[in-house]
């Protein structure tokens, strides 16, 4: 009797950290609006700097605002209910739709795309992934304790880059 | 190969404060109300110092002090446990990152400036101030140090932009052009009636100070300051010694002892009536 | 079977499992994380940078400035044609100062104003910074409605220092603030300054020749006049001084006259005769002493004051309604009406002075009336106004002086933080002493806040024991 207890109180913690923990740890929501940018990339041929763009100043805009979507969506320009949903919800009356940031940084972070994309020569999918060719939006989870998504890159990752390409990688570098 | 420093004019100095009201605007320094000037948070400092003389002789003159960004040696990245503070070898800036510090404050006893500061409170700004926080410097929390860091937020912009050379808050707000912020590789300071803070110590300070008048030039080595230099303790050993290094300069005589208080030990020995009516 | 010994058996293989989990590995990561974005640090707004341009509405001097801001919301304020004093870099901050003014008696204001008016008394304005084009609206008001415009003594003149080899101050303190001082420091290495001023001033410290006193201010003027044209200051430009100046060929090219204007002085006020006084003190600007204004009131006069904090003239009247300021004001620089584009909108329940008043807002400003180049108009009065950042100059530093503190001579036998009274003709304040070898023994330095001005006046107050 004296293994099976103990072997018992593993195999339920294994349980708890690897199947129930992960679950508690992360808070989800849904998106907003499912937005599909696999149909903006081929049917409107869009680039992902037609719409994350970068600003004159070399700033990244991010999340494109609702004025950049109700650019072509003030009348629905397909069928689905996605698109209509979107147009009478925030496009009509002018509201900006809180979209979860799943690559969102920590404040104390200045990430620059502009210098990851010119001198870096950094492609979108190299940190985004097939981000570009999904057809909706995970919903974004966000994580209890640090309030980090979990797509938020670590320093672990920002230095194994630096390193290995010999990029400078003092503290204010990327410290803001 | 960059070198960033300043040379800062004090005959041009008239201790308006603006540098440092533009300073806290820049960086998201809280306004602490009710620190004095032992706990108050202030990246630059503006000194005042004085001949020493009673009225009618006496002068006085407005001594802006900043993190020096000491090349050599640079004693507060040596004492570090963090290591929270580097030295970024394409620009000479000493950065200090408040997220990695510990609050120890090794390096504010290290520092022979006093240009380190400690957040002894939460920041906080008089209600809606929040809104004219500059997004490029994160706000630091209660318990770090912090420092001046050349305005990391505008070299970060302005390198984004593709522009070659920006300005720290300070120099831009200088209303009398007092000082000047510059790559000491592409414009070496003037030598004349130049000198720099606590120079003996051979930490390589960046920050130039220029003065015509002779007694203001003397406030930079206070001789009563007794802090051994780094030649007095420094076990020789040649190959520590970085190339080029600026050799650590003998101590100047005493002539100027009693005649002036040193601008670096000030505000630790000048007794502030504010904080004794406070209690 | 529960056991006591069971449970522990449990527990030890929970542990023990727990060790091969995410769970402890994952928690301390994430406290770690945690700990970056410690509770009570705020996050600053984000979004587009945007610059925006106008002119500093805190002195006549009206610096242009380029608005760095954060969608709507200026986080930062530069100069473009010379850098701003220490007030103007943080003017972006006023409208969160901790005295802000933010709700007064609107209806109960109009209605006893009304009845007043109806009753005969007669009205008065009292401008605190004119030359505006607010200000001639009040004044053509006031004219129309037989009432007084009133305003603090108006700079008669503008200075050129461009113009001038020789400067010869009386006191004026012309690197602090009275001419923008990046204004003065453009044309610094051209002039040579000799100061009279009785104490060791920040504007004495740095000028070529610092005298006490000067006994005869001709002679000296003239012994100067070999090194070029000459220009002599006096704090509120007064007329002995313009007609020195005229003298000595500086009139036109060191001093330019700004337009006349009838006197507007409380001076010139009859006792008893206003029934009604309306106040416009929405943005820092010069104070009249309260006991000079007091006894030109008849009983029981309605007194409204539109301003912008709580620390003015709201201390001395009920009525006190808030005012949009700086730099949520559309406003224009005195004399030279260059607009002043607000750069925010106005909190909800702010009340225009200039709609109050005329009953119309301002409209277009009148067309600009372009200074001679390098003219500015003096700051002549004094305006110790602080943005919540000046607590970095005066209690996280040594730098200024605490509006509760005065400075005297080491040999007055006070000692340094001895808790004194600051005696005025009007009052007492309580005070703290703090010594300074460079002030004149017998003389004292003070901050002129609205308070102190209340209880001496415009005369220098003396310091007793308490």
């Amino acid at each position: 009797m004296k293994a099976p207890i103990f072997l018992a109180g593993v195999l339920s913690a294994l349980g708890a950290g690897w199947v129930g923990f992960p679950r508690l740890i992360y808070k989800t929501a849904p998106q907003p609006i499912s937005f599909s940018h696999k149909v903006h990339a081929e049917k409107a041929g869009s680039k992902c700097e037609d719409c994350h763009a970068l600003r004159p100043d070399g700033t990244f805009a991010g999340i494109p605002p609702l004025e950049k979507c109700a650019g072509c969506h003030a009348a629905p320009m397909g069928t689905t209910p996605a698109e209509k949903a979107f147009i009478d919800q925030y496009v009509t009356p002018g509201r900006e739709p809180q979209w979860g940031d799943y690559a969102r940084q920590p404040e104390n972070v200045f990430f620059s795309h502009a210098a990851h994309i010119r001198s870096g020569k950094v492609k979108c999918e190299d940190c985004h992934g097939d981000m570009g060719k999904s057809e909706t939006l995970p919903p974004y989870s966000e994580d209890r304790v640090s309030g980090y998504s979990p797509q938020t890159m670590s320093m672990d990752t920002c230095i194994e880059c630096h390193q290995r390409d010999k990029v400078v990688d003092t503290c204010l570098e990327c410290h803001k | 190969m960059k070198r960033y420093g300043m040379t800062i004019d004090i005959d041009r100095c008239t201790g308006c404060g603006a540098c440092m009201l533009a300073c806290a605007v820049e960086n998201n320094i809280p306004p602490v109300n009710g620190a004095n000037d032992r706990k108050g948070l202030t990246w630059i400092r503006v000194y005042q110092v004085d001949n020493g003389e009673d009225f009618p002789n006496r002068r006085s003159a407005f001594i802006p002090v900043l993190c020096q960004h000491c090349g050599h040696e640079t004693p507060c990245v040596h004492v570090c446990p963090q290591q929270a503070v580097d030295v970024d070898p394409a620009t000479g800036i000493v950065g200090q990152m408040p997220e990695r510090c510990l609050g120890c404050r090794y390096c504010m006893a290290a520092c022979p400036y006093h240009a380190r500061y400690f957040n002894w409170w939460d920041p906080k700004w008089p209600v809606g101030m929040e809104r004219t926080l500059n997004p490029d410097v994160a706000p630091r929390m209660r318990g770090v140090v912090e420092k001046c860091n050349f305005c990391h937020g505008r070299r970060h912009a302005a390198e984004q932009a593709g522009l070659a050379e920006y300005t720290p808050a300070c120099a831009e707000a200088c209303p009398t052009g007092a000082i000047h912020f510059t790559d000491l590789n592409a414009h070496p300071p003037a030598q004349a009636d130049t000198f720099r803070l606590l120079d003996r110590l051979g930490t390589d300070p960046k920050i130039y100070y220029h003065s015509s008048r002779e007694w203001v030039r003397r406030q930079g080595e206070p001789a009563s300051a007794a802090r051994p230099t780094v030649a007095d303790q420094r076990v020789p050993n040649p190959s520590r010694d970085r190339k080029g290094a600026v050799p650590a300069p003998v101590a100047k005589a005493d002539s100027s002892r009693d005649r002036t208080k040193p601008i670096a030990g000030r505000n630790a020995d000048s007794l502030n009536p504010k904080e004794a009516s406070r209690g | 079977m529960t056991t006591r010994r069971n449970a522990v058996k449990f527990i030890a293989g929970a542990a023990a499992g727990t060790v091969f989990t995410p769970v402890p590995w994952k928690l301390i990561r994430d406290s770690a994380l945690w700990s970056e974005n410690w509770p009570g640090v705020p996050r600053p707004a984000t979004g587009e940078i945007k610059f925006k341009q106008t002119r500093c509405g805190l002195c006549p001097a009206g610096c242009a400035v380029r608005a760095r801001c954060v969608g709507e919301q200026p986080v930062s304020l530069a100069g473009i044609e010379g850098a701003l004093c220490p007030l103007g870099v943080t003017g972006h901050h006023l409208p969160f100062h901790p005295s802000r003014l933010k709700s007064g008696p609107v209806a109960e204001a109009k209605a006893r104003l009304s009845q007043a008016l109806a009753g005969g008394a007669r009205p008065a304005v009292l401008d605190l910074r004119p030359g505006r084009t607010a200000s001639a609206r009040y004044r053509q008001i006031m004219a129309e409605r037989k009432g007084f415009y009133l305003s603090p003594p108006r700079p008669p003149v503008a200075v050129n220092l461009a113009a001038a080899k020789v400067v010869i101050s009386l006191g004026v303190p012309l690197f602090e603030g009275w001419l923008a001082p990046a204004r003065v420091f453009a044309v610094r290495d051209h002039f040579r300054l000799v100061q009279v001023e009785p104490s060791l001033s920040r504007t004495a410290a740095l000028a070529d020749q610092w005298l006490p006193a000067a006994t005869d201010l001709h002679a000296l003027a003239s012994s100067l006049k070999s090194q070029g044209q000459v220009l002599v200051l006096d704090h509120a430009m007064s007329p002995e001084i313009l007609a020195l100046n005229r003298e000595l060929g500086g009139w036109g090219k060191t001093v330019v006259p700004l337009p006349d204007e009838p006197p507007a002085e409380i001076a010139v006020v009859p006792d008893g005769a206003i029934g009604a006084l309306l106040i416009d003190e929405s943005g820092p600007g010069p104070y009249i002493p309260w006991p000079e204004i007091a006894p030109k009131l008849a009983p029981g006069a309605v007194v409204v004051a539109l301003s912008w904090w709580r620390e003015g003239y709201a201390r001395h009247t009920a009525l006190a309604l808030p005012t949009p300021v700086y730099p949520e004001s559309a406003d224009d620089v005195p004399y030279t009406r260059e607009p002043i584009a607000p750069l925010v909108k106005p909190p909800a329940g702010v009340i225009d002075p200039v709609e109050f008043i005329a009953g119309q807002p301002l409209g277009a400003p009148s067309p600009a009336s372009p200074l001679m180049a390098g003219a500015v108009v003096p700051r002549i009065a004094e305006m110790p106004v602080s943005t919540p950042l000046f607590s970095k100059l005066y209690n996280e530093s040594n730098l200024l002086m605490h509006p509760h503190q005065a400075a005297l001579h080491p040999s007055s036998g006070f000692r340094p933080g001895e808790p004194a009274l600051l005696a005025g003709a009007y009052g007492n304040l309580e005070i703290e002493v703090v010594l300074d070898p460079g002030i004149a023994p017998g003389r004292v330095g003070f901050v002129p806040t609205p308070a102190v001005l209340d209880i001496c006046g415009f005369r220098e107050p003396q310091v007793v024991r308490a």
